[in-house]
């Protein structure tokens, strides 16, 4: 049962192409986990397909369709075969799948949870997956921006509500402290703009933001 | 400007109040959203149960329904399948139209029919990319690689899923995120939700997508102007609902329940029952 699905409006940004590929990512996971949320962006999909419809024309020449016409003989370009993920990965939602080339493995930084930072062609976000040992915590952390959590499997609590498999966290703006709760390894993927600020005592000696600006 | 450090009594510079103000109203608006919203789910839910109750009527008289959506069969399996474009819709642009030209590029390579289809919807793509901010040169790429696509995929096009508009419109939507904004969102992973999508909420699903583009059309026709105005600046110009906030001067607040609003309202009049 998905408590918390993706937002209306992040829905709508989404749909409309205007998500950057990292936000994509975190909700075309959680549309994989939650049936509700496909259906409201068949809705949302069935609006642009009425709006392209209203457009008014324009006129693309003859030159157009022939260029278009001698190029459908040509075989498909070699479409890659999508690299099978490792065993280990195999499970988790098919839209990770082009993210985790064989050989992908967890890293344990000294300090968190052991990640895997995806390799999302634009480099606008940074998307995480995140590995939380039960009781385990993401550390405290201030949002510039908007943050796009969704959670793979176990669960955890923000201070604020609990998330659980395929629901969706999206923040900006405040302090939070992820804690995984329950049995299971809480898997999530994480995906936000700026360096997240670490808002501890330790957390201001050691903020991510040097750490992380290499990758930016 | 400097203001003394005072404990208490520390007047407000004009721009803290200005904050304040602007703050409140925020508060205003959201509550006043709020209450909306209710109102909105109080009309949602009588409009599911008016359908409900409309639906146990035709079944007790055994009047056959009049949406205007394909005929649905079910088969052994349960899942909806459509028999047949509908009959005699042939007109150009119509849903029945793209449909046989779809299913005749997917089964028999049909050129004629792509180049029907092509000769009705690259106009409308690139017309579309270019509301976007694009160039005339770069939409008509845009539209001629849509339409490529649609070739290679026209087979597995599932009119059980999506009215062709929809199905043509995001593919369009997906050449358009990778020429023009360099980034990317694989058509594979799309394709792997498909067969998720059999699920739970299947029947929603399709119920949904079928609805018949001039249901959705009116849907949209009844927003209101500003609930329009976000949704054609988010689909036509490319831009995200922040962004909007930013151009039309809004709080960010605004446009969310703006948003939220529209795709209420939306969503009730798409799921309405026949009228």
């Amino acid at each position: 049962m998905i408590r918390h699905p993706v937002p209306d409006e992040v829905l709508l940004d989404y749909a409309s192409g205007a998500l950057p590929e990292g936000p994509s990512l975190a909700v075309a996971v959680h549309l994989e986990l939650c049936a509700e949320s496909r259906s409201r962006l068949a809705e949302l999909e069935a609006v642009g397909g009425v709006l392209l419809d209203s457009v008014a024309p324009e006129a693309i020449d003859a030159a157009g369709l022939d260029a278009v016409l001698t190029r459908l003989d040509e075989p498909a370009p070699a479409t890659l075969p999508m690299p099978r993920p490792d065993a280990e990965f195999v499970a988790l939602p098919a839209a990770l799948h082009p993210y985790l080339p064989p050989g992908t493995r967890w890293h344990k930084p000294f300090f968190g949870p052991s990640e895997i930072v995806l390799p999302t062609r634009s480099k606008s976000h940074l998307a995480l997956l995140l590995r939380i040992e039960p009781g385990g915590s993401i550390p405290q952390h201030v949002h510039e921006d908007l943050e796009y959590t969704t959670l793979i499997s176990g669960a955890f609590h923000d201070g604020f509500s609990e998330y659980s498999r395929g629901d969706m966290c999206v923040v900006s703006g405040i302090e939070h402290t992820p804690v995984a709760i329950g049995e299971e390894i809480c898997v999530c993927i994480v995906v936000y703009r700026n360096p997240i600020i670490l808002s501890g005592t330790f957390g201001r000696l050691i903020n991510p933001r040097r750490w992380f600006r290499h990758r930016l | 400007m400097v203001v003394a450090a005072l404990p208490y009594g520390r007047p407000f510079s004009c721009r803290e109040q200005d904050e304040r103000t602007e703050h409140l109203l925020e508060g205003v608006a959201m509550a006043h959203a709020r209450v909306q919203a209710a109102a909105h789910d109080v009309a949602f839910m009588a409009g599911r149960i008016a359908g409900t109750l409309s639906r146990t009527w035709r079944k007790i008289v055994n009047e056959p329904s009049d949406t205007a959506s394909p005929t649905i069969a079910s088969d052994s399996g349960g899942v909806g399948r459509v028999i047949a474009p509908v009959a005699g819709s042939s007109e150009a642009g119509s849903d029945g139209w793209a449909c046989e030209r779809l299913q005749a590029i997917g089964r028999n390579a049909d050129k004629q029919a792509f180049a029907e289809l092509f000769a009705w919807y690259a106009p409308r793509i690139k017309a579309f990319v270019m509301r976007g901010g694009a160039s005339p040169d770069t939409a008509q790429e845009v539209a001629q690689e849509a339409m490529i696509s649609v070739w290679r995929r026209a087979a597995t096009f599932d009119p059980t899923i999506a009215r062709p508009a929809t199905w043509i419109y995001s593919i369009a939507r997906n050449r358009r995120i990778d020429m023009v904004r360099r980034d990317r969102r694989s058509d594979a992973a799309i394709e792997d939700l498909k067969p998720l999508q059999e699920e739970v909420g299947q029947a929603d699903t399709a119920i949904v997508a079928l609805e018949s583009g001039d249901r959705v059309r009116e849907a949209i026709e009844q927003l209101a102007p500003e609930q329009l105005e976000v949704i054609r600046k988010a689909f036509f110009e490319d831009k995200s609902h922040s962004q909007i906030a930013v151009e039309l001067g809004l709080p960010l607040g605004t446009v969310k329940s703006r948003i939220r609003h529209a795709l209420l309202r939306l969503r009730a009049r798409m799921q309405e029952d026949g009228r």
